[in-house]
Formats: C-alpha cells, structure tokens, sequence
C-alpha cells in the first residue's frame, strides 16, 4: 500500500510539472503569434507560421498526457480506497 | 449463456460480479500503455515534420508536407485520447474490483453495476473517433499527392478534410464524456450498494 501511495504521488508530481511545460508552451505560442503579426524578428520568427501550428499540436500532446498521468494516479488511489474500506468497513459495522 | 439475475440497487440495476461477460476494463489495462507511446511517437514526429518544413524553400514542398501533416499530428492527438478513453475504462475496472472486495470483506454478495448504456457507447465513440482520424490520415497523403497534378481537386479535399479531422476529434471526446458519465454512475451505484448494506445490517 505504501508502494502504492508512492507511485501516485510521484505520478501527481510529474503531472504537474507537465503542466508547468504546457503553460510555458502556449505562452511561448502567443509570444511568437504576436512577433509574427509585427513582421518583424530573425528568421525564426518570419517561418512562425509554418512551424507554429505543428508546436501549439505538441502542447496539447503534452496536455492530454498530463491528464493521462493524473488518470494513472487515480487508479491507484482507487486502489488505496477499496483496500482501506476492506479492512475497515467490516470492523465498522460490527460494532 | 445464461441470464443474470438483476437487482435493483438505488436507482441501478446490478447483476453478480460473476456473471460479468466481456471484460472490457482488463483489456484496456493493456491498450493503454501502446495507445499513449504510439500517440507520443505521432505528435512528436509532426512536431519536427512541422520545423523542418519551415526551413523549405520550394512552395510546393511546404504546401505538400502542410497537407499530410496536419493528419499526423491529428492522429497523434486521437491515439493519446484513446489512451486517456482505455484509462477510463481501468479506472472503472478499479472501482468494480474494489466495490468486489469491499463487499465480500463484509460477507456479502458482490453486486456489480449493470453495464450502463454510456458504458456501452464510449468505446465504439472512441473507435469510431479513431477510425475517422485514420482515414483523415490517408486522404492528407492524397491531397499532397494531387497538389502536384491535380491543384483544383487538392483544394476540394482540403475544403472538407480539416472537418472531417474535427469530426474525429469530437467522436473521441465523446467517448472520453460517455465514460466519464459512466465512471459518475459506477461512483453512486457503490454509495447505494454501502448504504443497502448497512440498511439489511441494521433490521
């Protein structure tokens, strides 16, 4: 059970820091939406167009995954649950 | 095969844990994991598609690769839905496999939630949802092909391709809501089988 509980903490922290990438990546989206609508910037900023549709594509991959690994943790504290009631309910119930 | 016996528990109908046909969520314990790594291998590979086609010079090459990719990364997108979908649907195998043990700690008959109906829909949603992107996929490479011999078709494609993509996007999350929904009827389905418990307990 404490190896379980591990696991869904660890898998909390890494959703989170997901998150901190996602957030990071639409902000770097709008950055560079709004430099390409200035027209001006080196020559990574004139092929914005082309390359940032493909990126912002990623950041959703990375968000969906993030969900994914929050899903993962709450299959284990799910886990947790039904063994905790197993044990204590029937003591419960008893009295 | 024979019938199972239903129950009324609360407001669900509930059939024994044992009577239980295809099981769906041990399926999906597998899928998810390949759904997620294919899913990530697709995203990533239309990321990088997507900045070298950036650095193309030829208009035709860069209308090109825009056309296939964009399948790509939609693909992509599908398959990590699907693997969101498939840990849904473990989830729901957790909360059935912890109601069974719970209620035969207590010495009681392992009542189960009848499959509801949005249990039934979310995976064919989910494939459905899947399929569409694939196909997507495939007319994307047509498109790119008949930008060279063909421009006016190339552009008819394009008109309702993207749509098309959408479409898919929407049928996954569909599936993604169905089994949500399903997950919120297997949650009241165990408060009412705890609350009948400890009702049958104190008579």
């Amino acid at each position: 059970m404490d190896d379980l509980d591990r696991e869904a903490t660890a898998r909390q922290t890494v959703a989170y820091a997901l998150l901190g990438l996602v957030t990071i990546g639409w902000m770097a989206g709008l950055v560079f939406g709004f430099a390409s609508a200035g027209g001006s910037g080196g020559s990574l900023v004139q092929t914005t167009s082309q390359w940032l549709v493909p990126a912002l594509q990623g950041v959703i991959g990375l968000a969906i995954l993030s969900v994914a690994v929050v899903l993962t943790a709450i299959a284990r504290r799910i886990r947790i649950r039904a063994h905790v009631l197993s044990s204590a309910l029937p003591r419960l119930l008893a009295r | 095969m024979t019938a199972a016996t239903l129950t009324h528990v609360g407001r669900d109908l509930a059939i024994p844990r044992e009577s239980e046909g295809f099981d769906m969520p041990a399926m999906a314990s597998k899928m998810w994991r390949p759904m997620l790594a294919m899913g990530l291998m697709a995203v990533a590979a239309g990321v990088v598609v997507g900045a070298v086609q950036a650095t193309l010079d030829n208009s035709l090459s860069v209308s090109q690769v825009a056309a296939w990719n964009a399948g790509v990364l939609f693909l992509g997108i599908g398959l990590l839905l699907s693997a969101v979908t498939f840990l849904l649907a473990t989830i729901l195998g957790e909360l059935r496999d912890g109601g069974t043990s719970v209620q035969e700690a207590l010495g009681e008959k392992a009542l189960i939630l009848k499959r509801p109906l949005t249990g039934k829909l979310f995976p064919a949603a989910m494939m459905m949802g899947l399929m569409t992107l694939l196909a997507a996929l495939v007319i994307g490479f047509i498109q790119a092909a008949k930008l060279d011999t063909d421009p006016a078709a190339a552009a008819d494609i394009a008109a309702w391709v993207t749509p098309l993509r959408f479409a898919g996007l929407a049928l996954l999350f569909t599936g993604v809501s169905l089994a949500l929904a399903t997950i919120v009827r297997a949650l009241r389905f165990q408060a009412s089988r705890i609350q009948d418990i400890a009702a049958h307990r104190a008579d």
